[in-house]
């Protein structure tokens, strides 16, 4: 498995965003504080965070920026 | 975060506990041979055990609360407790819990509540409630929630906190080394 982002940033985000939207359902009446929700999203954020990595659809490496570097060639002696 | 919303509704919850099922009888929805009643002053309502529903109670009142027990006679032992159910796989949060020996069948009072205002409004939480005495058992459950509007620190705090992390979450979507 190959992640063009960052695994480790997106498990951890992923987690977090999804818990504090699990926060933002309870606070606004959406669901109540026993609901099974709370526990779920935080995981399924692990997973598409990961996910999110792995595609990493932002940004990315350019056509330019594919080719390789110039060698180095050291100066004339 | 957590640990601070568990205490907020820990309160929440002591507060109609004890307003309402002092006695180890109030809880709505009652299994056994127990009664009882809350009223709420400033509310204007009163819960009866057999009530089902979700409950919506004023940040702050006086409670007049009584309840009862049918059978037992004499000198009895008897315990009880309250908790609040928490999402799984969490169990429950014990709020209270009581025991000793007493010839009583019934008990009332009258309680005073005041929730802070950082604890949430409008969000619903099942409180649950047993009492034995001597042979005979009562369990309940009641679906409480306070009066007013979801808008306040706590709630307005989560939404940055979903903000600031969703925001985390779109940069780990860059690819490495990307412009």
């Amino acid at each position: 498995m190959k992640f063009k982002g960052h695994p480790v940033r997106g498990a951890i985000f992923g987690f977090l965003f999804f818990f504090f939207v699990a926060l933002d359902l309870l606070f606004f009446g959406v669901i109540p504080l026993d609901s099974a929700v709370i526990t779920i999203l935080p995981l399924v954020g692990i997973v598409l965070g990961l996910v999110w990595a792995m595609l990493a659809p932002l940004g990315g490496k350019g056509g330019s920026t594919d080719v390789a570097p110039p060698a180095y060639q050291p100066p004339p002696a | 975060m957590v640990r601070r919303t568990l205490f907020a509704f820990a309160v929440i919850c002591a507060a109609i506990v004890f307003s309402a099922a002092a006695s180890g009888a109030a809880p709505t929805s009652t299994l056994g041979p127990c009664e009882g009643s809350a009223t709420f002053q400033k509310g204007g309502f009163t819960v009866n055990a057999t009530e089902a529903g979700t409950v919506e109670v004023p940040r702050t009142d006086d409670v007049d609360w009584k309840g009862s027990i049918t059978g037992p006679t004499g000198d009895n032992a008897y315990s009880g407790n309250i908790k609040v159910d928490l999402p799984p796989p969490f169990g429950s949060l014990s709020i209270d819990s009581w025991s000793g020996t007493t010839d009583a069948t019934s008990n009332s009072g009258t309680k005073h509540y005041d929730l802070p205002g950082a604890v949430p409004a409008n969000v619903e939480f099942t409180v649950r409630g047993s009492h034995s005495q001597g042979s005979f058992n009562c369990s309940g459950h009641v679906t409480v929630k306070i009066k007013g509007s979801s808008v306040n620190a706590v709630s307005i705090g989560s939404l940055a906190a979903t903000a600031l992390t969703g925001v985390g979450l779109l940069f780990a979507g860059r690819a490495k080394g990307g412009v």
